[in-house]
């Protein structure tokens, strides 16, 4: 490329087409491109789209020094562009909270800015200034170790479809108020949150994500939820108020989203859906559900059991599930309520579609066991069980083997794989 | 031989007769000059002829090609065909601001990316790399034509390359790329800008 008898076309492209490219490359290269001609001075200026991370600057050891190069080279640069402002990201781990940073707030909130993402050091949390929420046009929005108060009047963003808050200091009715204020909203992650209490309402709701320490949850409008995923810590405060709730986890959580498509539930979302009564025969089915993946499930609980149960058996359409279990020390071979699964799990239970289970961390357990000889039984297309054991365990490896064997399978097809160390 | 004979033979025979028919994939129609993918051929004789589209290049030259191709990669052609503006049995389609050279390769993309979806990334990766090693002339041609027929993959491809001619290069060498001889600035405003920024030449 480039012939000595060629022309200089590149510079005459079309300005879409010139944006197109320079909004591929780093900012540093975008910004570059000004001292390349006369004719390139201002091509960058008008770029939409400015994403500014680490290697924005020339790194240094000092990091005051490269702090202040770094808010020196945003302001400039804002000072110099032209044009709307679609999307504005800063992920610098070394930039921490300044009075520039509300300036450049005020200015994108001038300029049409759609998608802000703002992931700033780890020091004192930044404070968002109140022209954020004149943003008409937001339809992103992420923040990380920030303060948002939104102000009385605010009536929610309308065009915001994807809220990413990630230990973010807001208030529970800001948050339930931010939330059920944006009626677009189709994706929402909440992370690291101090014992949470939230009431869910979102009636465009597909993708939900959820992780910290959450007190409660309820879904109280979220009918188009289409993937959940849950890591849920827990404190003893927490637990405490549990055990105090008689209200039934599982339908407050799982019992409005009919069109749920994949689940994943982390550390203790079994333990947290079997809290409350049992709701007993849900009055649910989820008909799209095709995935399935539980980790750190206690089968030495029945009532965790018996959610992982109700999950399954209201799901027809399952197939693909994981289970991991988080059984310590596998206690005596007798456990009680055996018979339970003869009780619950007729023989007519068929998971016509289930092709694939994946089992880690299993200890061999009498429940564990039980489920596997469930699963097996009811599953007409079964194609690959995966059992991982527990690396504890290795003297029950053996015993767990004796026992596999012995459990009818419905699916003439089903690979069972042992993984041993 | 009877055609029912021909029709068991090429069944047996498919990639053979594949390479036997593509020694015949010109054959003159009408006044101008048409191009016969072998693959037509070979299912016309099987008895369900693909269906094909004429494209015409601003020297008049004209091109058959699948028309599942071109509307799977140009919307503008898509669009075209959806809204019943085109007519298999008289038209062609006229791209007056495409040469006969590019509109040959950008045919030859969208043929090769559809026959070839289910291809190993690496594999399209190594085409696609050889299919832009060309003059910046040429490069320049292909985006005006891509950016026209409004070919996302192609269009998305080509802006990679562009970028790579930028990304992490020095000034001086831009230039030489992209064939910049003379840059317009004032002896003073060079001078300034080498002083304030020496790394980046």
């Amino acid at each position: 490329m480039g012939d000595a008898l060629g022309s200089d076309l590149i510079s005459d492209l079309p300005q879409s087409i010139v944006e197109s490219i320079l909004v591929r490359l780093p900012i540093r290269d975008a910004v570059k491109t000004s001292i390349l001609s006369s004719k390139w001075r201002y091509k960058w200026a008008s770029i939409t789209q400015l994403v500014f991370d680490e290697k924005c600057v020339d790194s240094c050891s000092d990091r005051d020094v490269v702090e202040k190069s770094v808010v020196k080279f945003i302001t400039r640069l804002l000072f110099l562009h032209q044009g709307p402002i679609h999307k504005f990201q800063i992920t610098i781990s070394y930039l921490q909270s300044c009075p520039e940073i509300d300036q450049w707030i005020l200015f994108l909130s001038r300029n049409d800015i759609k998608e802000l993402v703002l992931e700033l050091g780890e020091g004192e949390f930044f404070r968002i200034p109140s022209c954020l929420f004149n943003c008409k046009k937001l339809s992103r929005l992420e923040l990380f170790r920030c303060e948002l108060d939104p102000p009385l009047s605010f009536k929610g963003f309308l065009c915001l479809r994807s809220l990413n808050l990630h230990q973010v200091l807001i208030s529970p009715d800001a948050i339930e108020g931010l939330i059920s204020n944006c009626p677009l909203l189709e994706s929402l992650s909440l992370s690291y949150f101090d014992s949470l209490a939230l009431s869910i309402r979102a009636p465009n709701l597909k993708y939900l994500y959820l992780e910290g320490e959450f007190r409660d949850i309820c879904l109280d409008d979220t009918p188009l939820l289409v993937e959940i995923s849950v890591a849920m810590y827990m404190t003893d405060d927490i637990a405490e108020h549990f055990e105090q709730s008689a209200s039934c986890n599982f339908l407050k959580f799982l019992g409005g989203v009919p069109n749920l498509e994949r689940l994943v539930g982390h550390i203790y979302f079994t333990k947290y859906l079997s809290i409350g009564n049992d709701p007993g025969c849900l009055p649910i089915i989820y008909k799209n559900l095709e995935i399935i993946e539980l980790n750190q499930v206690s089968f030495e609980d029945m009532k965790e059991i018996l959610v992982v149960l109700r999950l399954i058996t209201s799901s027809p359409n399952l197939k693909e599930l994981q289970i991991s279990g988080s059984s310590n020390i596998p206690s005596a071979t007798d456990a009680p309520d055996l018979d339970f699964w003869e009780k619950e799990c007729s023989s007519k239970c068929r998971l016509s579609h289930l092709r694939v289970v994946q089992l880690t961390d299993m200890c061999g357990v009498p429940h564990e066991m039980e489920l596997i000889k469930f699963l097996l039984a009811s599953s007409p297309v079964l194609e690959t069980m995966s059992i991982i054991p527990c690396v504890y365990v290795v003297e029950s490896q053996l015993k767990m083997l004796t026992e596999l064997v012995k459990f009818r399978r419905a699916s003439a097809k089903a690979e069972i794989v042992f993984v041993r160390e | 031989m009877e055609l029912l004979c021909i029709r068991q033979w090429i069944s047996g025979l498919l990639p053979t007769v594949k390479k036997w028919l593509s020694a015949w994939c010109i054959k003159p129609v009408g006044g101008a000059l048409v191009r016969q993918e072998p693959e037509y051929i070979l299912l016309a004789l099987m008895g369900s002829p693909l269906k094909k589209i004429m494209l015409c290049s601003s020297e008049k030259e004209i091109f058959s090609v699948e028309e599942q191709v071109m509307v799977q990669h140009s919307v503008i052609i898509n669009n075209m065909i959806e809204d019943g503006s085109y007519n298999h049995e008289e038209s062609k389609i006229p791209l007056d601001c495409v040469d006969s050279k590019t509109l040959k390769k950008v045919i030859d993309y969208c043929t090769h990316h559809t026959h070839h979806h289910n291809d190993n990334q690496e594999d399209l990766e190594a085409w696609d790399a050889q299919f832009l090693n060309v003059d910046s002339n040429g490069l320049y041609d292909l985006l005006m034509a891509a950016n026209y027929l409004e070919i996302r993959n192609l269009l998305d491809l080509i802006y990679g390359t562009i970028k790579n001619m930028i990304k992490g290069k020095k000034i001086d060498e831009i230039r030489r790329i992209f064939n910049i001889k003379d840059h317009g600035f004032t002896p003073e405003e060079e001078e300034q800008n080498r002083k304030e920024y020496p790394h980046f030449y």
